[in-house]
């Protein structure tokens, strides 16, 4: 499992770069076209370009989010368990965490089959299936997250 | 059972699993897959997961929430936040009170380049709370100021609270964004004058600070006069129409890196974490959109939006009655849930009902932004004031909560003030429609 959980965290965090370049990207592009703009010239297609490349940026923020365990929780109630039952609460909620993202990964991954190379952009006519891939990635990636984290609840657990 | 009921137990469910520490998001997401699946059929339901999940994310639109948070970040860890304390605590400290006044105008002006409250409250603790401590400051009031300060951040434009209300309602970010403005300045000074006041009564409150002379404080704009620009920038682009929300954020991020960069305040260590922490943040608002948007669909179909606002408006309640309930039950409701996901769960009930009792979309959500700074700092949760603890650990939260007090007084006024002079928030938007 360290193996595995250090695999994991490795592919997140060349994702998570991958994303920050890509939001680099969209910081410039915008910026880019905004002066062009000054000029009456445009950039064309920039408007789609944006709408694929925070795929890449948002995909890989949700993992990594759950690699820092930054999505939001509300622990007023299970703070107040005790140790054991703490654990049996984290096991129950992970496994929905990953069952969820899981089967949001595996519809991601059949509409992007289903689609195919035919989807594509208006004006440069790039097709969407590499950025549905990579969003399925970004979501199979945080299940992949939470079920380390539901595994690592059990051993808890046990050894308690 | 009827789709309303099928409804009620969805969102029953929901808060016992929020209740047992499940992800925000994920509960939202999965009670509209099940619902969904329960009230029409597993391939509505496939297709509710299939679909909205990556039009969510592929939204130039929502594209705002990262830009605005990195140029939030870059702010932060260049540590150009802590020039705007530095500049008001020159105009103001000398006076009593005057260094808690200065971490009042620090959080404004940091909250113009902070799309979250937590970040501003974080951002002038750090400075603030030790010069606070070394003259000697009440405890309470010291730490009091700053938690309900920080809260300033969710009014003054960029505000992500502001842009998911705009992006739910399909309201103008831009014109909520110059909604923001008046109201978040009259809130720094409410809480100036709450200062200001506190002081006078009991002077030992706030011993005055080093006085500086004219040239030294005319001076100190000269540390953070690029940022002062940067915020002028973005605000007058949004407010005359130079750029759209999503511009001006890239604008700001860009400004931001550029600025820090020229200052020798940023290096490529600090730009990573800048970019990866505005990652970290976008990740967790998204996934509490993905899941709310997931819900929202399910909500339709229960259709209890529809009802709850029919049962409401045939209410022998005036409308104004009927937003004190609402803004009553946002202040509960904030004393469990974090701002992002309350305003989630609650716009698709609240926003109709707001409609069809006749109130201004733009005015209405100044308001829920305003009642969602107040959930902030109220206990048991009022994160601000946990923010505000973990920086100073050595005083009590209940100290904090007391110092909150006069701020929450304050608080009411504000709000009251927006509630029976609309202009305030209402002003900038309508001039610039003429």
């Amino acid at each position: 499992m360290n193996r595995f959980e250090k695999i994991l965290k490795w592919l997140t965090h060349i994702g998570t770069g991958l994303g920050a370049f890509f939001l680099a990207g969209i910081m410039v592009l915008i910026v880019v076209s905004i002066i062009t703009r000054l000029f009456g010239r445009v950039v064309p297609g920039s408007y789609e370009m944006i709408e694929l490349m925070i795929v890449v940026t948002v995909s890989f923020s949700l993992a990594y989010t759950a690699l820092k365990q930054g999505h939001v929780i509300v622990n007023i109630v299970v703070s107040r368990f005790p140790e054991r039952l703490q654990s049996f609460c984290a096991v129950f909620t992970c496994l929905i965490s990953l069952t969820f993202w899981g089967a949001l990964a595996w519809a991601a991954y059949q509409i992007a089959v289903e689609k195919g190379i035919l989807e594509v952009t208006e004006y440069f006519l790039i097709p969407y299936i590499p950025f549905r891939f990579v969003f399925t990635i970004g979501l199979l990636l945080v299940s992949l997250i939470f079920l380390i984290e539901m595994l690592k609840s059990i051993k808890r657990g046990f050894s308690k | 059972m009827s789709g309303v009921t099928i409804g009620f137990i969805g969102f029953a469910m929901l808060f016992a699993l929020l209740a047992l520490g499940l992800p925000i998001g994920v509960g939202m997401g999965v009670i509209g897959i099940g619902g969904m699946w329960y009230l029409i059929s597993a391939s509505a339901a496939y297709s509710k997961m299939a679909i909205p999940p990556f039009e969510t994310v592929a939204n130039y639109g929502f594209a705002v929430v990262p830009l605005f948070i990195l140029m939030a970040q870059v702010v932060f860890v260049s540590g150009m936040g802590k020039d705007l304390y530095n500049l008001a605590a020159k105009w103001l400290g000398h006076k009593p009170g005057g260094v808690a006044m200065a971490s009042v105008a620090g959080c404004a002006g940091f909250a113009a380049v902070s799309a979250s409250s937590m970040a501003t409250a974080a951002t002038m603790g750090l400075v603030a709370l030790p010069e606070m401590k070394r003259l000697k400051y009440d405890h309470a009031l010291a730490t009091g100021c700053v938690a309900a300060g920080g809260s300033i951040g969710i009014l003054i434009p960029p505000s992500a609270l502001l842009i998911i209300y705009g992006i739910l309602t399909e309201s103008s970010i831009g014109k909520l964004f110059i909604a923001g403005i008046i109201p978040g300045i009259l809130e720094a000074l409410f809480y100036i004058a709450t200062i200001y006041i506190l002081c006078k009564l009991n002077p030992s409150l706030g011993p005055q600070g080093e006085r500086y002379t004219f040239k030294e404080r005319v001076l100190a704009f000269g540390s953070c006069i690029e940022l002062i620009l940067l915020i002028i920038l973005v605000l007058a682009g949004i407010t005359i129409g130079w750029f759209t929300p999503t511009e001006a954020g890239a604008v700001g991020a860009f400004g931001a890196i550029i600025f820090s960069s020229i200052r020798g305040r940023i290096n490529w260590a600090k730009l990573k974490i800048a970019f990866f922490d505005a990652m970290k943040t976008s990740g967790m608002i998204y996934g509490i959109l993905i899941g709310a948007f997931i819900l929202n669909y399910f909500l339709a179909v229960t259709r209890i939006p529809f009802i709850v606002s029919e049962y409401v408006a045939a209410l022998p309640f005036p409308p104004l009655g009927v937003l004190g309930l609402i803004m009553t039950l946002y202040l509960l409701l904030g004393c469990v849930l974090d701002g992002a996901a309350m305003m989630l769960l609650t716009i698709p009930i609240f926003f109709p009902l707001a409609m069809r009792l006749g109130f201004d979309p733009i005015w209405f959500g100044i308001l829920i932004c305003r009642a969602m700074e107040m959930a902030m700092i109220t206990p048991p949760i009022g994160i601000n004031v946990y923010v505000i603890a973990g920086i100073a650990p050595d005083v009590p939260m209940e100290i904090i909560f007391k110092g909150i007090l006069p701020f929450l007084i304050a608080d009411i006024f504000h709000v009251l003030l927006i509630i029976f002079v609309p202009s305030v928030a209402m002003f900038l938007p309508n001039l610039l429609t003429q």
